[in-house]
Parts: C-alpha cells; sequence; structure tokens
C-alpha cells in the first residue's frame, strides 16, 4: 500500500474516533458551559470529510489501477489532498470565521485526487 | 470472505432497507413517525449502512501483514466490535421510544459505538504496510 494511502487511512481512523467521541459528548453537553465548544460542529464534519471521505479517497488511491508502473513513486497529488483536507478540517472545526477557507481547502483537496484518479478510471483490458 | 466481513455486510443492507423503507411507512402515518425520521434516520444511513459496509469490506480486501493481528484473534474481535456497533444503533433507537430525551443513555449508545470503532482500528491499524521495494532488474 503506498505511503500516503497509510497515513490518509490512519488519519482517517482518528478521525473516525473523534467524532464518536464528540458525538457521544453531544448527548452530555448541556450548553451551559460556555468555553465548552458546540460538538454537533466536530461529530458532523470529523465524520463527513475526516472519516468517511478521507477513508474512501485513501483506498481508492491504493486500489486503482496505475496508468504506468513508475507511476508508483509519484504520489504527491495524495500528499496534497492529505494536507489540504486535515488543514481545511482543522481550519472548520478550531476557526469558525475561517469557514469559507476551509471549505476551499477541502473543495481543493477533493479537486486534486479526482484530477489525478481520472485517468486511472479505465475500461477492462485497455492498456495505456 | 471472513465470516465477520459478511455480519458487517448484511447487517448494512438492512439498515439500508430501513433507511429507505421507513419513509414509505411514515408517509401513511402521522406525524410522530415523521419525527422519529428526522431524529434517526441519519444514523441508520451512515453509521449503520455506510460505516458498516466500509468495515466490512475493509475487514476483507486489507492486506493481511505479518505485523497485524493473528486471524483468529483479529476474527472474534471484529465479531465484538459488530455486536458493540449493532447494540448501540438498537439501543439509540430504543431509547428515542423508552427515555425520549434521556441523554444519558445516548450518551452510552455513543460510547458503545466509539468501542466498536475503536476495535476495528485496532484490527485494521497494522494491516496497512508501505510497499516492498522493487527489486533491480526484476519486470
Amino acid at each position: 500500500m503506498p505511503n500516503a494511502s497509510i497515513w490518509i487511512i490512519r488519519l482517517s481512523l482518528l478521525w473516525m474516533l473523534a467524532g464518536a467521541v464528540s458525538g457521544a459528548c453531544m448527548h452530555l453537553s448541556t450548553g451551559e458551559v460556555s468555553w465548552m465548544p458546540d460538538f454537533r460542529e466536530v461529530h458532523i464534519p470529523a465524520m463527513i470529510f475526516g472519516w468517511m471521505l478521507s477513508f474512501t479517497m485513501g483506498v481508492a488511491w491504493w486500489i486503482f489501477p496505475r496508468v504506468n508502473r513508475n507511476e508508483r513513486q509519484h504520489d504527491a497529488p495524495a500528499w496534497i489532498m492529505l494536507g489540504l483536507f486535515q488543514s481545511g478540517l482543522l481550519l472548520l472545526i478550531f476557526v469558525p470565521s475561517a469557514k469559507l477557507v476551509a471549505h476551499l481547502m477541502l473543495f481543493s483537496g477533493c479537486a486534486v485526487i479526482i484530477l489525478s484518479i481520472l485517468k486511472r478510471v479505465k475500461k477492462r483490458g485497455h492498456t495505456h | 470472505m471472513p465470516q465477520v466481513s459478511r455480519y458487517f455486510i448484511f447487517s448494512s443492507f438492512a439498515w439500508l432497507l430501513l433507511y429507505t423503507g421507513l419513509p414509505l411507512v411514515a408517509g401513511m402515518a402521522e406525524s410522530p413517525a415523521l419525527d422519529y425520521l428526522a431524529a434517526m434516520s441519519l444514523h441508520m444511513f451512515t453509521l449503520g449502512f455506510l460505516t458498516q459496509m466500509i468495515l466490512g469490506v475493509a475487514l476483507w480486501m486489507f492486506p493481511r501483514s505479518k505485523k497485524a493481528m493473528p486471524r483468529e484473534r483479529a476474527e472474534m474481535l471484529g465479531v465484538v466490535a459488530f455486536i458493540l456497533l449493532n447494540s448501540g444503533l438498537l439501543l439509540r433507537h430504543a431509547v428515542y421510544f423508552l427515555a425520549p430525551g434521556g441523554a444519558g443513555w445516548q450518551a452510552i449508545a455513543g460510547i458503545t459505538q466509539f468501542s466498536a470503532l475503536l476495535l476495528f482500528t485496532a484490527i485494521i491499524w497494522d494491516r496497512m504496510q508501505p510497499l516492498k521495494p522493487k527489486r533491480a532488474g526484476a519486470n
């Protein structure tokens, strides 16, 4: 498995756990403690972007067929996606005023990985 | 396909049928059913269907490595994770009817689900290993 996929998938597992904890905390927090974050604002992005989307992207990067053999060494798009996704998520959760930038980063992360995987979606028996 | 993957995948199909079937029932019923759907359907889909499908397929497809935990132990822990995840989901639904607004019970359901996901993480963590470098001259 490429290193980039390992990192993306392992981080997605950590986000999944963070999402589950924040989901449980959501029910316990009464909203009376002012310094406590709104756990819904953590739970939903952590589960949607951090867990499901990241995991899917990590597996897709690993499992889709490579166009040529040397491509294995070029994991740059996956690393870029990882950086954009993680920074975007952290911004989205911890800096509510930067929501637009955060969403732009998440969108760019998706765009980078989709564009580089597109050419790997091939018909059976197709050769480059 | 390991037995535990089959459990996860069958269960994910069942939750998907519930998720897609309940609105049909709710369409014929009064507002309480609609309230129930609004509150619960998201978890039926995301946790019941999507997450369980991902867990089942991952436990089946991810490569086994020497570092990963032994197959029998992984299978046994996987079954425990399956039971915990589905108990958490069912508890969440039971609480809606039996103890509405019971935040404590909801939190217990959340912790049960968290434990399941933690077990899954422990099983799968070491099954991701870097690519071995190619031998010189190999095609």
